[in-house]
């Protein structure tokens, strides 16, 4: 950093100028410092100044939902402080737990040589004696939380966004449903399960599963206690990933990751990642691989990560569409609306797979039934991708071809047109109101503004250089010495970058640093010309 | 004395329901953003929005009046923040992370279009979210709060001079990321 730039970011710290002398420093070398001007420009953009506060704005269901949250959980943990000390329920267990600790660190291992010795008995645990836990107060009722249904796949009539209180019994019958309860521990229950969550308390999930197949996701960290019953035991989570699958005869139990706690007639055993527990079978057995391998994928498979705003990062690795837009099988950064999307992607065949995702606020949003592949011939196929010009792709829902009232509406009104599309990026639409003002106001100063923005347009997110680069050079020629020269000149140099005329992009970006060659973007020019340059033979 | 804040946080502390809701509302954008600034590499950045306004709530009890209620609820947000992320560990995450900026926006004080600033807000979000934490504390309260350098050390309870240095870094910092394109060669124009 320069000395003058360091005395310059002082007076900064400082609160503003002490004198005439100091305020006469700072003006002069803000305005020939090109740097200082780019971080004073970045830095004010993240000021939080009075009214400006929402730098990050939630759509109102988000931001509604956000405030119930707070608002509940507020509520709760108000309730919880005004309550005399609330014991753990585990606390009961403590001593047992304590007693078996030997037996319960070895349990994994006892798993693994149940592979190739004789049937072991699962190790057993004397429970406490009753006399000897530590007396309890029954604590005060807390206000029971909701389950919310965040998924549906298949035919149901419970839709995402239901909410269902404890007690109610569930059956899936032919649909997967996925659940989340306090926003963080995630059910999915396959068709036919049936099961009821018992109890849904901040922190204490518990369920009963009296048949059919659910995978639990607790994120490790939060403190929440979550216990499946079955007819053949109890499983309770240590912060993991796993599988339950409850028949008649037995309940089959596969850990994907952490480790769950398994309590059945009397005894605990402890289950690590990559085993399997068989309770009401003779004895325990492990997962093979491709078991573990498919409830690892049922459990991590695709996720939509959302940031809040809507803004979101999909890690694809085969074509894939979301509301019939072709998104390519590169990772990309998409804009979707909060709610439900239908997803296709192609599968290893070429066969479309669909699937919906509910997207959530925030919160990771699920992709989920992928086994239904059946593509009818009326079915439309997903879009060709095709070549993109930004990373940034939205998908909201753009009408098509939107009439535009271009004979009585003024320069500014069309500027004002192109500048709100161009918000929503609506890319096409901007191009629009721009063509409009060209045509239709040729001689004001908008046009030729607009015949810049257009080309800008045509060649960073419309994918015509060619057309952009003219639209450029006729900005040029028509203002040589305007305001935005060096603008257009730079816009060409992007049109030839996107063209691959390296020889032409070297011509113009030496053009571009003979004229301005304190401009900002000077260094990256140069930094672009080194590598387009050829080496000098020795 | 904020006379129309300390009414709305003394009725908020007594538990009136709208007055709870009024002040969540009111505060949670600024929340938000703050939250974005100092953890924007954190998943959880709406799980430390919401507990930084339960925390806001939990403290109505403790509002004196003599900021606005914007300040006071910052402080208590910078103060949770920094507590989740040390928490978190996310300091490793930040060693080992991607930290693509995800628009390449132009740097300029002048742009207008609330779609460009957003994207400066991001970029910018995601570059204060490669400085190590001190540094990134420091930053967001001098240039998104407007804290004095003072007002800092009071708040971080450090040295005025190791704030000044703090900041003196983190700028030299930025300088260098704000001057170089964020892929190396696409977007070398």
């Amino acid at each position: 950093v320069k000395p003058e730039c360091e005395r310059y970011e002082a007076i900064v710290d400082a609160g503003g100028p002490a004198d005439q002398s100091a305020a006469d420093f700072a003006t002069t070398h803000l305005a020939g410092c090109p740097e200082c001007r780019v971080l004073e420009g970045a830095l004010a953009a993240v000021a939080l100044r009075a009214g400006d506060a929402d730098h990050f704005p939630l759509d109102e269901l988000a931001r509604r939902r956000t405030v119930d949250a707070v608002l509940r959980e507020a509520r709760e943990l108000q309730v919880e402080q005004q309550q005399p000390t609330r014991p753990r329920r585990w606390a009961t267990l403590a001593l047992a737990v304590a007693a078996g600790l030997a037996l319960i660190i070895g349990a994994p291992l006892l798993l693994r040589q149940s592979q190739t010795q004789a049937p072991t008995p699962a190790p057993a645990i004397a429970s406490a004696p009753k006399s000897d836990a530590p007396k309890v107060t029954p604590p005060a009722p807390v206000a029971p939380m909701l389950a919310q249904v965040r998924l549906v796949a298949g035919r149901d009539e419970r839709s995402p966004g239901l909410e269902i209180a404890e007690g109610t019994p569930i059956q899936t019958r032919a649909a997967t449903l996925g659940l989340t309860v306090t926003d963080h521990a995630w059910v999915r229950a396959l068709p036919g399960a049936e099961f009821t969550f018992l109890s849904l308390r901040r922190n204490e999930i518990s369920i009963e599963l009296r048949s059919g197949h659910l995978d639990v996701q607790v994120p490790r960290g939060r403190g929440i206690d979550l216990q499946v019953r079955t007819p053949h035991g109890l499983v309770k989570v240590i912060g993991t990933a796993f599988s339950l699958n409850a028949t008649r005869a037995k309940t089959r139990l596969a850990v994907a990751e952490g480790t769950v706690l398994v309590e059945a007639g009397g005894r605990q055993v402890r289950v690590s990642s990559g085993f399997a527990l068989a309770l009401g079978a003779a004895r325990p057995s492990t997962v093979s691989k491709s078991e573990l391998a498919s409830l690892k994928e049922s459990l991590a498979q695709e996720k939509l990560v959302g940031d809040g705003s809507g803004r979101l990062s999909v890690t694809a690795g085969r074509q894939l569409s979301i509301d019939s837009v072709g998104l390519g099988s590169a990772p990309v950064k998409l804009m979707v609306s909060m709610g439900a999307h239908s997803v296709t992607r192609l599968d290893g065949r070429g066969r479309p797979q669909r699937s919906t995702a509910e997207v959530v606020s925030g919160r990771e949003s699920v992709v989920s039934d992928r086994t239904k592949t059946v593509a009818r011939a009326d079915e439309p196929q997903p879009a060709d991708p095709g070549p993109r010009a930004s990373p940034s792709i939205s998908i909201t829902p753009v009408p098509v071809d939107p009439p535009l009232q271009t004979a009585t509406e003024s320069a500014e009104q069309l500027l004002q047109q192109a500048q709100k599309a161009r918000t929503q990026r609506d890319w096409p639409g901007a191009a629009r109101a721009y063509s409009a003002i060209i045509e239709h106001h040729e001689m004001s100063a908008a046009a030729e503004v607009a015949r810049l923005s257009l080309g800008q347009l045509k060649v960073d997110q419309l994918g015509e250089p060619n057309q952009g680069h003219a639209l450029c050079a006729t900005y040029i020629e028509r203002n040589p010495s305007g305001a935005l020269v060096a603008e257009a000149e730079l816009c060409q140099i992007r049109a030839f970058a996107s063209l691959g005329e390296h020889a032409n992009e070297l011509r113009a970006i030496d053009s571009f640093l003979s004229r301005w060659p304190t401009d900002f973007n000077a260094a990256r020019l140069a930094r672009r010309k080194a590598v387009l340059q050829p080496p000098s033979p020795q | 004395v904020h006379e129309g804040d300390s009414t709305l946080v003394a009725a908020a502390a007594r538990g009136d329901e709208q007055a709870r809701r009024e002040l969540v509302n009111r505060l949670l954008g600024r929340v938000r953003s703050t939250v974005m600034y100092l953890a924007s590499r954190s998943p959880d950045v709406d799980d430390m929005t919401q507990r930084s306004l339960i925390e806001v709530l939990g403290a109505c009890g403790t509002y004196r009046g003599e900021s606005t209620v914007e300040a006071w609820a910052d402080r208590i947000t910078t103060r949770t923040v920094m507590r989740l992320i040390k928490r978190s560990r996310l300091s490793e995450a930040r060693e080992q992370g991607v930290d693509e900026v995800p628009e390449y926006p132009e740097w300029s004080r002048d742009i207008q279009n609330p779609a460009e600033v957003s994207d400066q807000r991001r970029a910018m979000a995601t570059l204060l979210a490669r400085l190590p934490e001190e540094r990134r504390e420091a930053m967001v309260l001098k240039h998104v709060h407007g804290y004095s350098v003072e007002e800092i050390a009071a708040a971080t309870q450090t040295k005025v001079n190791t704030v000044r240095d703090r900041l003196r870094v983190a700028r030299a910092e930025l300088r260098t990321w704000l001057n170089e394109a964020p892929d190396g060669g696409d977007r070398e124009t």
